[in-house]
């Protein structure tokens, strides 16, 4: 009984100490995927997938958001100054290939995509 | 014909003084997971879609028990609720509330999206996603890694696979 006691007075002096070291360690570790991809569906799809250089973490977490929010007039250079509905395509493509190694609710959300390709394409 | 007539005489007391009651907005009881007792209007409690539809289900008799919220958190969640029951309250007043309201440090943001995604409560779980989002945008990637306390686990040739895989991203 004594020994439990001790061990979690030890328990509760270590805590205190590195209290604040672990709670913005626990931040991004502790919410789940579901939860951190949704606060990424309220950022541009450009600053989502920026994210993914953050850590392995980000990296799956990224390919889960289930929005898609691209601008072409924030897209860089290089991509606007080629054929603009090629470029977006394989932009697409490219969210597509990652999207699908982890997530099948990214397939769900194809035809979100669907009339966003076509008013490019007849634009 | 006497059944129905006695029946009658029984059923309208009693859906008078069921309309009584839900026009009064009952009060709810709630028990965060440190064991404290919240009561609560029913109006500000059904903002979570999760007590709504005990309520529905008339599972919200006795205290209802939320065991993912502890005290603190569910008092400030709370606060939120009432805040937003007037839906015809100032537009400007509750955009100055909920910015006051989120202005709050990083383990406390976590308690509240927790809650708010377990209670669902769409525009709280909005805000406070909308506030981490806001931390993000615009930032390098130094700057978020400061800010979260991530770890980069990535080796030099790693971090330029994804650079590469996403050029039209990192591009200037």
């Amino acid at each position: 009984m004594k020994e439990q006691c001790r061990e979690t007075k030890e328990k509760e002096e270590s805590l205190s100490e590195s209290e604040e070291e672990e709670e913005r360690l626990d931040f991004v570790s502790s919410v789940p995927d579901s939860i951190l991809s949704y606060i990424l569906s309220f950022l541009p799809t450009r600053e989502a997938v920026l994210t993914s250089i953050l850590s392995s973490r980000w990296r799956t977490v990224r390919t889960l958001v289930p929005t898609l929010d691209l601008d072409q007039g924030k897209l860089s250079k290089t991509f606007v100054d080629q054929s603009s509905c090629t470029t977006l395509g394989d932009i697409l493509s490219n969210l597509w290939m990652h999207a699908s190694q982890y997530s099948s609710q990214f397939h769900a959300h194809t035809e979100v995509a669907y009339p966003f390709i076509h008013s490019v394409i007849n634009s | 014909a006497i059944q129905s007539s006695r029946f009658s005489c029984v059923g309208f007391p009693l859906a008078y003084i069921f309309l009584a009651c839900k026009k009064k907005s009952m009060a709810l009881k709630l028990k965060s997971s440190d064991n404290k007792i919240f009561e609560v209007e029913e109006l500000v409690a059904v903002q979570s879609e999760t007590i709504k539809s005990l309520v529905e289900d008339g599972c919200a008799n006795n205290v209802i028990p939320l065991p993912n919220v502890d005290s603190k958190t569910l008092e400030l969640v709370l606060d939120w609720c009432k805040n937003h029951v007037d839906v015809k309250l100032d537009e400007e007043k509750l955009k100055e509330y909920e910015d006051k309201f989120i202005e709050v440090d990083l383990a406390v943001l976590y308690d509240l999206l927790m809650a708010a995604n377990y209670l669902n409560i769409k525009d709280l779980l909005n805000r406070a996603s909308q506030k981490v989002a806001d931390m993000l945008k615009g930032k390098k990637p130094e700057q978020i890694r400061e800010t979260f306390n991530i770890v980069n686990d990535f080796s030099p040739e790693e971090e330029e696979e994804i650079r590469k895989e996403n050029l039209w991203a990192f591009e200037e």
